[in-house]
């Protein structure tokens, strides 16, 4: 990491142009004083729990309809059409399209939220279907009631699926998020923030909001699947 | 109760006859060994009873409803212990110290809370074994339930089957001639489908 920064810098320093390549020194010091402009937490705060709230629909819906098409052969015929679409359109054409249906504001829940469920969707499935066919077959004679099938059986064999899953897709809901705000711009976002810097060239500004959409992405990602691992290791418990 | 009755089963795997009219009688409340080459139907005929595969022919009559069995394969929550892989079958039919009691006869008293991946292939099966017994079934199968099992283990298991199976109809598949007659009851030796 260090290395990389020490070649940023030199770069930065060779070019001598702050408009085309801001040095990490000037966006550290733009860092240190960004957090305590007024409205800044407001501008973090209305990406943050959009982008969370997409992610979270996104992560129930997905493991809701995995296990659905788990179970019906039919669910699963008839969801990968969409999911495969979903998966393959690129993301600023969703943008476009749903600047028609949605507010601004609205935006970047449902891009994130469109982006992450198949993601979900996809890995539990494979999880689902990984099941030990044996250890079902176990279940079926023992005649083990289905909760604690779900619970002991299929979570164990779900749960590194979906830990990698929302892994990614915590990332991606970020991005695509960003992304969606960027094209919208809703008021009082970060994506307003960052089209602002595009606009007025301020290097500096498009750094360090890319630095704190990382920071908040990666401390977001950290707390929840920290939190998915105890929720995970509490119910597995007999 | 009944007796467990057989009758010209037939099963065949991709046009290969495994079983070829099959016949047998099981005693209610009495063990039944069988014996048998590999490859023979022995496990296709316990698959058959369990309800697992569907028999292309032949009548099966008196399977109880509740079946315990010990797999070729122990079949275990890895991640889960002892305690736990025999409290997801029995649910709280069987008390904690019931299931206790039998993991220490069987030599896991000490480590009966550990995750079951931690255990020789031996500790496994032991495992596997006691959630059989603790579930309270009407018929017992046991596919080669003692392999691996050293002597000592395997008297210590074989009077644990005989105490906790009383009353059940057991039917246990094993190569050993040495623990068939150990087990009693009928034999029944098994010939492959020609």
């Amino acid at each position: 990491m260090a290395f990389w920064l020490v070649l940023w810098q030199c770069a930065s320093m060779l070019l001598a142009q702050p408009l085309l390549l801001v040095s990490p020194l000037s966006v550290l010091r733009r860092l240190a004083v960004i957090w305590l402009e007024a409205g800044f937490w407001q501008t973090l705060a209305f990406s943050f729990f959009r982008i969370v709230a997409g992610f979270l629909l996104a992560f129930v819906l997905g493991v809701l309809l995995a296990v659905l098409a788990g179970r019906l052969r039919a669910a699963e015929v008839l969801l990968r059409p969409l999911m495969a679409t979903v998966k393959s359109v690129p993301v600023a054409s969703f943008i476009i399209i749903s600047l028609i249906w949605l507010t601004a504001a609205r935006l970047s829940i449902f891009i994130s939220f469109l982006m992450v469920l198949p993601i979900i969707y996809s890995n539990v499935l494979q999880g689902i279907k990984s099941t030990d066919a044996r250890m079902l077959e176990m279940a079926q004679l023992y005649k083990v009631p289905w909760r604690r099938r779900l619970l002991y059986i299929y979570m164990p064999q779900v749960r590194p699926f979906l830990l990698s899953a929302c892994s990614v897709a915590l990332g991606i809901s970020w991005k695509s998020g960003i992304a969606a705000e960027v094209i919208g711009i809703p008021n009082g976002s970060i994506g307003e923030m960052l089209y602002e810097s595009k606009v007025y060239f301020k290097t500096a500004d498009l750094f360090a909001w890319t630095v704190v959409i990382i920071l908040a992405s990666l401390l977001f990602e950290k707390l929840f699947l920290r939190l998915l691992r105890a929720v995970f290791a509490r119910l597995e418990k007999i | 109760m009944m007796d467990i009755r057989v009758n010209g089963l037939l099963k065949s795997f991709d046009g290969k006859r495994v079983l070829d009219g099959f016949s047998a009688e099981f005693p209610d409340g009495g063990i039944t060994c069988i014996m048998g080459e590999s490859g023979c139907g022995k496990t296709t005929l316990l698959n058959v009873l369990m309800g697992f595969i569907q028999p292309d022919g032949g009548e099966l009559s008196g399977v109880p409803e509740r079946i315990s069995a010990v797999f070729q394969e122990d079949r275990l929550c890895e991640d889960f212990s002892a305690v736990s892989n025999i409290r997801l079958v029995t649910g709280a039919e069987r008390s904690r110290g019931e299931i206790e009691a039998l993991l220490r006869r069987l030599g896991l008293g000490e480590s009966m809370y550990r995750p079951v991946r931690e255990f020789s292939g031996g500790m496994k099966r032991r495992v596997a074994l006691a959630r059989a017994l603790l579930y309270d079934s009407g018929l017992l199968i046991l596919d080669e339930a003692f392999k691996g099992l050293d002597d000592a283990s395997k008297d210590i298991a074989l009077e644990c089957v005989r105490e906790y199976a009383a009353g059940r109809t057991v039917i246990a598949v094993t190569h050993d001639a040495e623990e068939a007659r150990a087990l009693g009851g009928k034999l029944i030796k098994m010939e492959a489908a020609a």
